[in-house]
């Protein structure tokens, strides 16, 4: 016991801290605090781990080591998108989101943790302002669930068990809401226009029925198309009694229309290009928003927190809203669960919106429209590439390589070597599109990148 | 107040910050900038004008949204005032909040996930360029399957929560999958396993059975025997549960379960205490998953992010959702997204990789030996709180008197409460006075007036005596006077928060515009009292 | 600011002490006054009312003359308005009832009354659940779920109702026994009904599943599953109570809330039948089966409030056979006691022990013990 190793983390393993706590507590050793594990379920081999780096030096050496194998959007030229996307991340983001006391801080009551209640209220109510509704949710784990969920919540509302899915939403919440959902709703996609990239209406309608509990679309699309005739989707839906749910990329609405301002009930997506980083998309929030309806508040499986008053004059304070949601239906097959999610970028968002206010919201979705606008002309213009839809797009669009003679493969191949990252390959998610791929341009992309990237594929498509 | 400061001299004399912070939307000023967002080129602007003249009419926004206009420093400080009117684990001794593990979370780590080549790569990188992090989820995967017997680990769950719907999800798709499954729909749990355990695996369509707990806190075997059947689908336990106590006959649990047809996920929210001690594969679970944001050092961030790293045996190691990380034999990683029976996608890409990065790096910190006395340190850390805190008037340890606990106790105030109508939220409530954090526990309530403790290793033995004291300190003002903790807290930001508003539709405000419509009198009423 | 509404019954409790099972009539209670008891109902109020005047908000009080309440008032020093009501020296139990009455008519906002289950039947008859209540126990029989642990408590609950604190509603049961049957030794309840009672509603600082479910729709979620249990072909004997009366609303049948009735999942067969109806229909030979809920606050399953379910019923059935519906606060509240049975017939106590898994929502259920 004398000359064990003390690790920097662990202070009561110096032997006289052990000693005088073992007699409090009236045991020899701390063998004896697990005499109610039975011998035959103790683990008495020893885990096969790595040599310990206690050293706060070493372990930082063999980080760098490993992170030095990782290239990232700086030392490249990134035309990624796809759900997440390289955006400027202003400095106090960082630092707000750095505080130790926002940082290490968990579920404390609205008295010592006063200053998270409020700054989740202000991002409830800053995206509230950017998405024209009046509720917002503490965001849930990403955009996928946040989809997920509005969707159960549109079964509840309608008490109705049929959801129409957009077929060019994400992939990945395509999955993640298959699974989700599907063992208490019927899942029908619906077709979009293969020139145009809008839903095709006459196959919406086609499958509008009693039974519909609404609509899942995302605008932009997953492929960056702008669907203008969100107002009639939601007409046709509401007719049907059903809801009208629309993902949305909330960096696009300081210019483009909220989805509450053409017809949606549910307003879905995910919060990652206001203000927080990449992480090898690690770093997601879903928010959901609705109307401040009682029927649509009592179906958030969600924390929303409400601002009130405290017993002293002037001041503010804040509590859980709707203690009571009673998500019970009869037709609804179990209420949601909530636990710990993105909190921490929640307040990055609200930061990054009060920075932003309604200018730069505005000045930024101008900017991004007008990149991939340059961008879209310049790529349209080379040899055998074409543009794959037709109707307007905000950041990203898909450009069609198949009168190239290259698979996409190939080509992000030939521009890695180049160091660029090419758009994203869809021959496995969308196969019917072809040898198509997705490209995204945000404010980090200079003209100068943009016009490598047109030069570099016209050497590679040569 | 003097003489009792002398009496409990380990008690800090604090008063949080308190800034009496505006809403953020009061400090607008019309015209105000936080930062001006970057033109494009000049070339472009020519080629594109404004680019909306592209969009269609109908989709664009025709007022700006309403948010506020403040200047950069202003919009710095009122969120580092917000921050100041917050209490981190950084600066309290955070043993109140049980069951969540709130633990030192190193400061280095924080420098690995802010680094740029972890936290600015894309993740539709091509798979050659992000090989530094594909390494660390390999090098995990392959430290869980040491840390818990099992053979296959996913990285998708983005929370402990979300761990459970994966592993409700991977229950329902092998039971559609064999002959007999389609009839097993009922997943069974016990009381003082987590919430979630049950409510997870409802919204997949599981009908959930709960064993009520005996006198002795743990659910028995008899009653799990009564109602396995042909329909079990299996059985999501904690263990230890949140009381703390070690259920012995867990072995006996997932034999039963098996026997029936059934198959059996482990919820290791509570495995700080049993790091190298004991392990799923030896009490006989085929799932098991670990909250990387407890146990394994992730800030908890004011509510997440969080990650719960999900691992199964080989027998369910296709079922995993996609994608696993593998390594190829030429020594480089890949993302798998092969397996034959895949639950699919439950998150967008590969999981919450700061959380796992965090973890990775505590992990390499601590070794074989570091984890082991991490357990051993959370239960003697936790062993000292029993004792003490039971020696405290009023305070009590329901179930099991005389044993010992693993990482955690959930304690009762009942005694307090009965005697003096001091409760555990007022003690939650009084703690703030001190610096502290006390949390109740999750409802429902099965102990009354609930308190649970969970010490972890990262707290010195001064600094728990000094959170004992705080108990002590407010035990001691209940029997004397009450009114103190009945009205506390008085050294917090605020005082009294008025609930009467938040169950009433009419009232209620979920964001500050649904504030103005519904309270605009008031505010008007005090801003004429402000210039007045 | 909130008006509370005071009613003691002076005499409860007084014959409990001295062996004789309640005062409900004049005749026990000159014996119990000759055996030496002495009024403590009194006491209980004074406590219960001292501790809610410890609140900082202000209150109302509205009672009754005398003992049955001003005098109370009185002695604490605190303001309060009569009702208009006669009241007999010696208190009756229409005194109870109406003041009650007067008390709903003057819309006060919570009635606190002192005194046992005879007491709260009296509330129950003359208001029902149209005047929210809150027991102080001071009787000798205390069976109903309408009353506070102790004096203090129902004190502290009302000041927390004053306060606008969270507080909760729920419907407590009302039972009594027939006292004179008690005094011989048997036990004869019965269930009259239902009070609408506050409990305080524990602090929430982290949700984990949802939110917690109010009690009504609780109810309505257990009777959802219950009827997707129900099978065509079995004939139900389904006991007192609103859990189990949410069941025959969700059926579209008119059950009653206080008897035993004989279902099947599409009728009812028979209505509020006694122990011998239900005999006689079991020698019809159709597959039969049990739906109960327990009763009161005491835990009870069988044997409180639902003796039409005698010795010679249960007897024929196994534990299988006996579906139970409870919300899961009930059962919490019990804080691990297990469910009584107590049919009056040992063997039947004994047959009847064991786990049972309770309804308690939409596809939940909770596995517990009965032991008789």
């Amino acid at each position: 016991m004398k000359n064990k190793f003390v690790h920097p983390y662990i202070p009561n393993s110096v032997p006289e801290v052990k000693a005088k706590m073992l007699e409090e507590i009236g045991v020899s050793s701390i063998e004896e605090l697990y005499s109610d594990i039975p011998e035959r379920l103790r683990f008495r081999d020893r885990m096969k781990l790595p040599e310990a780096l206690p050293s706060e030096l070493a372990l930082k050496q063999h980080m760098h080591a490993i992170l030095s194998r990782n290239k990232n959007v700086h030392e490249y030229d990134s035309f990624l998108g796809g759900g997440v996307a390289n955006h400027f991340v202003p400095a106090i983001c960082d630092e707000i989101n750095g505080r130790s006391e926002f940082l290490t801080a968990y579920a404390g009551e609205p008295y010592e943790d006063h200053g998270r209640f409020q700054a989740l209220f202000e991002y409830q109510s800053l995206m509230g302002e950017l998405l024209d509704f009046e509720v917002v949710n503490v965001p849930t784990y990403d955009w996928a669930q946040a989809a997920s969920t509005s969707i159960r919540m549109a079964q509840r509302i309608t008490q109705k068990d049929e959801i129409l899915v957009s077929e060019l939403i994400g992939p990945d919440r395509r999955s993640a809401i298959e699974n989700y959902c599907k063992k208490a709703m019927k899942i029908t996609p619906v077709r979009h226009d293969r020139t145009s990239g809008l839903i095709d209406l006459d196959d919406l309608r086609s499958k509008l029925n009693d039974n519909t509990a609404g609509i899942y679309f995302e605008n932009p699309s997953y492929v960056g198309v702008i669907e203008h005739r969100g107002e009639e989707i939601s007409q046709f839906v509401h007719k049907a009694g059903g809801l009208s749910i629309v993902g949305v990329d909330p960096i696009s609405l300081g210019i483009l229309k909220p989805p509450a301002q053409y017809g949606a009930d549910i307003a879905c997506g995910d919060i990652q290009t206001l203000g927080n980083h990449l992480h090898y998309g690690g770093c997601l929030g879903g928010f959901i928003a609705t109307r401040d309806e009682e029927k649509f508040v009592m179906e958030y499986p969600s924390r929303l927190f409400g601002i009130t008053k405290t017993e002293m004059e002037g001041e503010w304070g804040f509590d859980d809203v709707a203690y009571n949601r009673t998500s019970f239906g009869v037709r609804e097959k179990g209420k949601e669960f909530v636990g710990t999610a993105n909190a921490l970028y929640a307040i990055t968002s609200a930061v990054y919106l009060s920075l932003m206010g309604p200018d730069g919201m505005s000045e930024i979705g101008r900017h991004l429209i007008q990149k991939s606008l340059y961008a879209k002309k310049k790529l349209e213009a080379l040899a055998g590439t074409e543009l794959k839809f037709s109707s307007a797009s905000f950041k990203e669009f898909v450009v069609d390589f198949s009168n190239t003679g290259k698979r996409v493969k190939d080509i992000n191949a030939a521009l890695l070597n180049r160091k660029i990252f090419g758009g994203i390959d869809l021959s496995q998610s969308f196969p019917w599109m072809g040898n198509c791929a997705l490209f995204c341009f945000t404010e980090m992309n200079t003209q100068a990148q943009i016009d490598r990237l047109v030069s570099t594929l016209e050497e590679i498509l040569a | 107040m003097e003489s009792l400061n002398k009496k409990y001299k380990r008690l800090r004399n604090f008063h949080q910050a308190k800034w009496d912070e505006e809403i953020i939307f009061q400090l607008h000023n019309p015209g105000e900038k936080g930062l001006i967002v970057n033109r494009v080129e000049t070339q472009i602007e020519h080629m594109t004008g404004d680019g909306i003249s592209e969009i269609p009419e109908s989709m664009l926004r025709e007022q700006k949204p309403g948010l506020p206009e403040i200047g950069q420093m202003r919009v710095l400080k009122h969120f580092l005032r917000l921050s100041q009117q917050n209490l981190g684990a950084d600066f309290n001794i955070d043993v109140g909040q049980g069951t969540c593990t709130i633990k030192y979370n190193p400061k280095i780590n924080e420098c690995f996930v802010r680094d740029p080549r972890e936290s600015d790569v894309h993740p539709m990188q091509d798979e050659s360029t992000c090989q530094g992090t594909l390494q660390m989820l390999y090098e995990m995967h392959e430290f869980f399957k040491e840390i818990s017997g099992l053979d296959r680990f996913s990285f998708q769950p983005s929370s402990g929560s979300h761990a459970i719907l994966n592993m409700a999800s991977i229950l329902r798709k092998y039971h559609e999958d064999h002959v007999d499954g389609h009839q097993r729909d009922e997943l069974i749990t016990t009381i003082f396993s987590h919430p979630s355990d049950a409510a997870a695996a409802k919204v997949l369509g599981f009908k959930i059975i709960t064993l009520h707990q005996e006198e002795n806190g743990l659910p028995s075997v008899e009653a799990l025997k009564r109602v396995v059947s042909e329909r079990t689908a299996g059985l999501f336990i904690t263990n230890p549960e949140d009381t703390g106590i070690y259920n012995p006959d867990i072995d006996e649990f997932t034999a039963i379960v098996h026997e029936a047809g059934g198959l059996c996920g482990y919820d290791q929210a509570n495995a700080n205490g049993i790091l190298g001690i004991t392990r799923a594969k030896e009490a006989g679970f085929d799932m098991c998953f670990f909250n990387l944001h407890k146990t394994f050092s992730g800030p908890h961030g004011s509510g997440g992010p969080a990650a719960g790293v999900l691992g199964v045996t080989k027998k369910l190691q296709d079922y995993l959702a996609v994608p696993v990380v593998d390594k190829r034999e030429d020594g480089t990683y890949f993302l798998n997204f092969d397996l034959a029976h895949s639950i699919g996608k439950t998150r967008q890409f590969y999981g919450p990789i700061p959380v796992i990065v965090r973890a990775y790096a505590w992990i390499r910190s601590l070794g074989v030996e570091g984890l082991e006395e991490v357990a051993r340190i959370a239960v003697l850390n936790n062993n000292y709180l029993l004792s003490k805190i039971t020696k405290i008037r009023g305070a009590s340890s329901p179930y099991s008197a005389g044993k010992h606990r693993i990482e955690q106790v959930r304690y009762s105030w009942d005694r307090l409460y009965k005697e003096t109508g001091v409760g555990t939220h007022d003690v939650a409530l009084r703690m703030a006075d001190f610096g502290f954090h006390m949390w109740s526990s999750h409802h429902p309530f099965i102990v009354p007036e609930p308190f649970t403790i969970e010490p972890t290793e990262s707290y010195s033995k001064e600094e728990l005596d000094e959170y004992i004291e705080g108990l002590q300190r407010i035990s001691d003002e209940a029997y004397a006077t009450p009114e103190i903790v009945k009205r506390a807290p008085h050294h917090s930001v605020v005082h009294r928060v008025d609930h009467s508003v938040s169950d009433d539709p009419e009232k209620w405000a979920i964001t500050w515009r649904a504030y103005l419509r519904k309270h605009r009198d008031r505010l008007v009423e005090e801003d004429v009292q402000i210039e007045g | 600011m909130k008006t509370i509404g005071l009613i003691v019954n002076p005499i409860a409790g007084m014959g409990g002490a001295v062996g004789l099972k309640g005062t409900d009539t004049a005749l026990i209670l000159n014996k119990a006054k000759k055996l030496g008891a002495s009024p403590g109902s009194t006491e209980k109020a004074k406590i219960a009312l001292k501790e809610l005047l410890k609140s900082k908000a202000g209150v109302k009080l509205m009672t009754c003359p005398d003992s049955m309440g001003a005098s109370v008032a009185k002695e604490l020093g605190v303001d309060f308005e009569l009702v208009d009501i006669s009241v007999n020296v010696r208190t009756t139990a229409q005194n109870t009832m109406d003041a009650a009455r007067e008390m709903l008519r003057k819309n006060i906002d919570l009635l606190l009354f002192a005194g046992g289950d005879g007491t709260a039947r009296d509330i129950c008859e003359s208001v029902g659940t149209k005047l929210p209540a809150l027991g102080i126990p001071t009787g000798v029989k205390i069976h109903s779920s309408t009353f506070s642990i102790n004096p203090t408590m129902a004190g502290r609950l009302c000041a927390s109702f004053i306060e606008d604190k969270k507080v909760d509603w729920r419907t407590g049961e009302v039972i009594d026994l027939d006292e004179q049957q008690y005094r011989l030794g048997n036990i004869s309840s019965k269930l009259y009904g239902y009070l609408r009672i506050p409990y305080l509603r524990a602090h929430v600082q982290k949700l984990k599943s949802g939110s917690p479910e109010s009690e009504k729709y609780g109810q309505e979620a257990i009777a959802q599953y219950m009827m997707e249990k129900m099978e065509d072909e079995i004939v139900y004997f389904i006991g007192p109570g609103s859990t189990t009366m949410a069941l025959t609303d969700k059926l579209g049948l008119r059950g009653s809330l206080l008897g035993v009735d004989i279902i099947t999942k599409s009728k009812v067969l028979k209505r509020d039948v006694t122990d011998r109806q239900l005999l006689d229909f079991m020698n019809e030979g159709r597959r039969v089966e049990v739906i109960v809920t327990p009763i009161g606050g005491q835990g009870f399953l069988f044997g409180r409030g639902n003796q039409q379910f005698a010795p010679k019923v249960l007897c024929r059935f196994e534990p299988g056979q006996i579906h139970i519906l409870s919300t899961q606060k009930k059962i919490i509240d019990l804080q691990g006691q297990p469910l009584l049975i107590d049919s009056g017939d040992e063997s039947v106590n004994k047959q009847l022990t064991g786990y049972y898994r309770i309804i308690s929502g939409y596809h939940e259920s909770l596995v517990y013990k009965a032991v008789g």
